[in-house]
């Protein structure tokens, strides 16, 4: 095996990538020079206006790391916006302005909203919530949060909100650095994470939650963390929209200012943080020249103008743009992908070389019962193959094994470690690696990408920077190999064929290092090469590195071929479990599955 | 005679690549055509594009001699064109009863078709009211054929109809189109790795290699031989 396997000429792209490098560094520089210089240029009108854009463009930019890298449509940062406009008024208006009350305030600000935000992720982001939920959970918070100002009397201004309070002096010139500035550091921070291996994880948890659960990703955290952060990102940028302002009022919090962030957002384009600030920053400034000019209609021309440009550029200003530049860029080879072969891990010898345990494991809906004392013990190396008729409960098995809170009853332990009632991203950390019937990956990620979110728990994904070379155990590389795979490492997952989809995901599951392997149906659909190519790396799995893998499995030639052992599964009991010759030639087997009246034929046939 | 479907010169793909290119076939009534390839050659591609659900770039498709080039997927299953898709295309939070009446352009027909559908697949009569998302893999799929079946096809294309289906079901299910095209005549294309079931109800075979059919002959005794040797290279 080559120790590195290299798909296009690496000098091309090193200085591809260095130019970019500079490239980024000089518009970098431009920003910083342009805000640095506009406020001698523009009117104190317009500089005024842009002061507020601009903090209203970072509670943009923090919608768009939830809505359009983490696939939560958030109604909600205008509730952590508020509470940052409110902590400087409430503070200002009852302790008086001075440097110590702009400290507590601004403290109070972060701190409340970091612990709103975590109790609104515990509630929105508990395993198995949808994205719907979510989006619902955010709706309600600035709703709430409007209802308790309104009740809060002279303490909070109730309807009218808070005026009059003194605040920070500083020149138009310099709060337009300050804002400017601000948000420039937020987009370019919110850019770099983004870009990163972990902003790759936060993609990944979009496209397919179950599927990074499984890989042995916290994705409830992982939610969680994005949302304090941005929540808190957000109360800052209230902060100081209020202390520019000297106002505050319920508007700031409320659910319409919510709605016009993601307005924002969609018109410049999700997901590319830069379409942010361009919505937010064209937006409020249209908005306050228009409802100068035009009171009454302003906002109608505003939505008509929205929906235009929506219908145009489905993805947004910045969007379009970036299509159109893309079309000029296409000879250029993508960034050079490469595969890292590291040493397997040395097996950890726990003294017991059981790999699952299964004691009186039952499965109830109800009255109805999918599974009924159920009790095997599976070893390592061994290659046990579950056959059943379809409905038999053959996947359901696999996910009260995969899954501590799926089970009614019984015991499971995967290799020694009982299950208890965990989430599977618990259980992949005992060792265990699940592949599922219909491939499972990431849609819009690239072959190269879905691998290094596959090991995201070995390897701590970077926050800074974004590395195009996966490094996989010997296991997953002979996958790749095999399937030719390792030739596409730049597409996208979802262009390629359904048995390349189905490498993927084994390569993926692979590259956990998993002690415990189970299949549900992985031949479905393969071509009969494709299928041997199958067969002889499982074997060698089992043989070779130890695994214990677990198969569910229709094609008796090729359960025949591999299995060490089989069960079979019937109405949810186990109605065998013997050797291969034992199971296959059994009168029971020939009566409920095969329906054959002589025993199957040859692994030739 | 008129042929059930006729493709002539068919190319399709994705945005600007091409996956069909240049493809001609005939379905005679009540033929069935074996439709083989590695994965990932177009197999599906070419169906769709036959659907109309990719678009046509080049090259004619009729149906019992009328040219259907440009109609719309929904107008074609009017006509008798009916497709089983190999993803799990149920209708989830439905019951087993809803979707199957979906598979009918009308109910008046329905107490009929749900009675040969319980001597197809008796577990599905037996459980009409359970939503179709709690049932195994193998018993959705059953769902799918069944839904296609009861429209009683002019000509019916099959993607990958035997993964995931226990053995005996692979054999009843080889009885049941059998008798489908004694009956009705109804022509079908079928698309399968699993070689077996696809040449025992298979008059013909088409290998299918990177968009263009490579090899077309009758299924005999040694059709299984040739397929693998063009499947292995």
């Amino acid at each position: 095996m080559p120790e590195v396997h290299q798909l296009t000429p690496a000098a091309a792209t090193a200085s591809i990538g260095v130019s970019i490098r500079w490239w980024m560094a000089i518009l970098a520089l431009l920003v910083v020079g342009a805000v640095v210089v506009a406020p001698l240029l523009l009117d104190t009108y317009m500089i005024n206006i842009l002061i507020r854009a601009f903090f209203v463009a970072i509670a943009a930019v923090t919608v768009d790391v939830m809505w359009g890298y983490c696939g939560t449509l958030t109604f909600g940062q205008s509730a952590f916006f508020g509470i940052g406009v409110y902590a400087l008024a409430i503070v200002f208006t009852e302790y008086d302005f001075g440097s110590w009350q702009a400290l507590f305030a601004m403290a109070a600000a972060v701190i409340i909203s970091a612990a709103v935000a975590a109790l609104t992720g515990w509630l929105s982001f508990y395993p198995g919530s949808t994205p719907l939920y979510a989006s619902i959970v955010s709706l309600v918070l600035p709703i709430v949060l409007v209802q308790i100002l309104y009740s809060g009397g002279t303490f909070t201004g109730s309807s009218s909100g808070l005026v009059g309070f003194e605040t920070f002096d500083l020149s138009f010139e310099s709060w337009f650095r300050l804002a400017g500035l601000s948000l420039a550091a937020v987009a370019a921070v919110a850019l770099i994470l983004m870009r990163s291996d972990t902003g790759r994880v936060l993609k990944a948890l979009r496209d397919n939650d179950e599927r990074c659960a499984y890989l042995g990703i916290n994705t409830s955290r992982y939610r969680i963390i994005v949302l304090v952060l941005t929540a808190m990102v957000a109360a800052l940028a209230g902060f100081g929209y209020a202390a520019f302002g000297g106002v505050a009022a319920p508007e700031n919090a409320s659910f319409t200012f919510g709605t016009r962030l993601i307005v924002m957002v969609a018109l410049g384009g999700r997901g590319t943080i830069i379409g942010a600030v361009v919505g937010a920053l064209s937006i409020e400034v249209a908005s306050a020249y228009l409802s100068g000019s035009l009171p009454y209609v302003w906002e109608l021309i505003i939505g008509i103008a929205l929906i235009a440009v929506i219908l145009a550029f489905p993805d947004g200003l910045v969007g379009a743009i970036s299509r159109l530049t893309r079309s000029f860029r296409k000879a250029h080879a993508g960034p050079a992908i490469r595969l890292r072969p590291i040493a397997a891990s040395a097996a950890v010898d726990r003294g017991s070389d059981v790999a699952i345990e299964v004691r009186e494991l039952g499965k109830h809906f109800g009255s109805l019962s999918v599974l009924d004392s159920v009790q095997f013990t599976a070893r390592r190396g061994e290659l046990l193959s579950l056959v059943g008729p379809n409905g038999a409960g053959k996947t359901t098995l696999i996910r009260c094994l995969s899954d501590g809170r799926e089970r009614s009853t019984g015991f499971v332990a995967i290799a020694g470690h009982p299950i208890h009632r965990m989430s599977p991203d618990r259980i992949v950390q005992f060792g265990l690696g699940r592949k599922f019937q219909a491939a499972s990956f990431f849609e819009t990620l690239t072959v190269a990408e879905c691998l290094k979110v596959a090991r995201t728990h070995r390897a701590r994904p970077s926050l800074t920077s974004t590395s195009t070379t996966p490094e996989l155990p010997p296991a997953a590389i002979s996958v790749l190999e095999r399937s030719g795979l390792g030739d596409r490492l730049g597409e996208e997952a979802r262009k390629l064929s359904h048995g390349l989809k189905q490498a993927l995901e084994l390569a993926m599951v692979l590259s956990l290092e998993p002690e415990v392997l189970l299949l549900d149906e992985p031949t479905a659909g393969l071509t009969r090469a494709e299928r041997q190519g199958f067969a002889d790396i499982l074997t060698a799995l089992a043989a070779r590195d130890r695994l214990c893998i677990l198969l569910v499995e229709h094609d008796l030639d090729f359960v025949r071929e591999i299995s060490s052992r089989i069960i079979v599964l019937h109405q949810g009991r186990i109605a065998l479990d013997g050797s291969v010759d034992e199971v296959v030639n059994s009168a029971l087997v020939r009566e409920i599955y095969t329906g054959q009246q002589q025993p199957a034929s040859g692994a030739g046939s | 005679m008129t042929n059930a479907l006729q493709v002539e010169e068919l190319s399709s793909g994705y945005g600007t690549s091409e996956v069909v290119s240049g493809v001609s076939f005939t379905l005679a009534k009540s033929e069935v055509l074996a439709i083989v390839g590695k994965n990932g050659m177009g197999k599906t591609s070419l169906l769709k594009a036959v659907l109309g659900f990719l678009p046509a770039w080049h090259g004619t498709i009729s149906l019992a001699g009328r040219d259907v080039t440009r109609m719309p997927p929904h107008l074609k299953r009017r006509k008798g064109l009916v497709y089983v898709p190999q993803e799990h295309a149920l209708f989830q939070d439905l019951t087993i009863r809803d979707n199957l009446r979906l598979g009918l352009l009308s109910d008046r027909d329905f107490a009929v078709a749900i009675e040969h559908v319980g001597q197809w697949f008796p577990v599905l009569t037996q459980r009409l009211q359970q939503r179709a998302g709690t049932l195994s893999g193998g018993e959705q799929k059953m769902l799918i054929v069944a839904r296609a079946l009861m429209a009683r096809p002019e000509v019916l294309l099959l993607d990958e109809v035997t993964e995931g289906l226990q053995p005996s079901l692979v054999d009843r299910l080889s009885d049941v189109l059998a008798r489908f095209r004694q009956e009705i005549g109804t022509s079908m294309i079928v698309i399968e790795q699993h070689l077996p079931f696809a040449l025992g109800i298979a008059d013909r075979y088409l290998v299918f290699k990177r968009g263009e059919v490579v090899d077309s002959a009758g299924v005999d005794a040694e059709a299984a031989g040739r397929i693998e040797a063009h499947m292995r290279i």
